[in-house]
């Protein structure tokens, strides 16, 4: 019983990511495999997400600020993936050339995270 | 005696059929396409785990025969920023720099080496820039560059993790990208070069491709 309630909020959790955010988490967890964000970020679950160049992705979701700098929305955080460099010129994470859509995934998935 | 050999011979009869068989069945998945070697389906990720665990360890083993690494100096790093760009940078990216949009399909990925200085030491670079990496797409480059010139790219590797995104830019700035791949001429013809001069003039490829007009979609990577 407590296991299907754990179950059905994880079900509900992951469609109100999907509502909020208008992106697929599945793709976006594909997305951040080949974009090998792993490299750069520690990302729970991910066998290669050891990376310690940008901070951890963890809890992503609570956290205030995106690079110190934008508040954190969904439409924020799909910003900062397609375009990290004119968010913060010249910091190290480069623009990987993300369509919105797959911007859009991906912050779904990062919104998954805990 | 006679009891024990016997028990022995049926031991081994039983092991070779076993492996007989299994070799078999091996045979059969693979003759059938049962196999997926499609990138686009990678490993789950308990074995993406296991073989890039093994790479790891294989690496650490095998660089302990390499000698240890020079003293780098100053002009070793910049003749190192100058492969690197030309040859590395459209896998692996750079600081502010993304790779090449056709690396994404790649499995594995190629990674970013920002921090690879903090997790490997500069034999174990060596290693892995001379020797490849099998079933990954990343080459043994001591087949087209002669041994200082690893040297000189496992230099910059240990100055990544000091190189912001503007001293990148910068450098390449100062010596552009597609800047010659050799500082100095290669004894002896490099022996992945079929047309003979073609990495002596800098037209390597995937640098070429970053100049021209963008023909993808997708923006080509690199560019604010
Ligand atoms: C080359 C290294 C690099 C790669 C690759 C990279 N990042 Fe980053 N990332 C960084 C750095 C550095 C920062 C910190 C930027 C800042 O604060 O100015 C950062 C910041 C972030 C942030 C904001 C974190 C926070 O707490 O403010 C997110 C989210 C993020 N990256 C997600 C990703 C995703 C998703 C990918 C893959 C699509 C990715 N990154 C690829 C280096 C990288």
């Amino acid at each position: 019983m407590a296991l299907a309630a754990v179950a059905l909020a994880g079900c509900n959790e992951r469609a109100k990511t999907e509502v909020h955010t208008g992106g697929d988490p599945g793709r976006g967890s594909l997305l951040v495999d080949e974009e090998a964000c792993g490299s750069c970020h520690v990302i729970p679950d991910k066998a290669q997400g050891n990376g310690l160049v940008g901070p951890p992705l963890a809890g992503i979701a609570r956290r205030a600020v995106i690079a110190g700098l934008l508040p954190n929305t969904p439409d924020n955080m799909t910003r900062w993936l397609q375009s990290p460099q004119s968010v913060v010129p010249g910091n190290a994470m480069p623009n990987m050339g993300l369509t919105q859509q797959q911007a859009r995934d991906i912050t779904a998935y990062l919104y998954t995270l805990d | 005696m006679e009891e024990r050999n016997r028990t022995r011979l049926t031991w081994s009869l039983g092991a070779l059929i076993a492996a007989g068989v299994l070799a078999g069945v091996v045979g059969l998945v693979e003759v059938a396409g049962g196999f997926d070697t499609a990138a686009t389906h990678p490993f789950p990720q308990p074995a993406t785990w296991l073989v890039h665990r093994t790479m790891i360890d294989s690496v650490k083993w095998r660089a302990q025969s390499v000698s240890p690494p020079p003293k780098f100096t100053e002009p070793q790093v910049m003749a190192g920023f100058r492969d690197y760009d030309a040859d590395c940078a459209m896998c692996h990216g750079a600081p502010g720099v993304g790779r090449q949009p056709w690396v994404a399909g790649m499995d594995p990925p190629p990674p970013y080496l920002l921090d690879a200085a903090n997790r490997w030491r500069p034999e174990e670079l060596y290693f892995i820039v001379s020797e490849g990496v099998k079933m990954t797409g990343m080459p043994a480059w001591r087949k087209a560059l002669p041994k200082d010139e690893i040297w000189n790219i496992v230099a910059f590797l240990e100055a990544m993790p000091r190189t912001t995104a503007a001293d990148y830019a910068r450098l390449r700035a100062t010596y552009g990208p597609g800047a010659p791949i050799f500082t100095q001429p290669p004894k002896g013809p490099p022996a992945f070069s079929p047309a003979g001069s073609e990495l002596n003039q800098g037209a390597v490829p995937g640098v070429a491709a970053q100049t021209a007009p963008p023909a993808r979609s997708r923006p080509a990577p690199g560019a604010p």
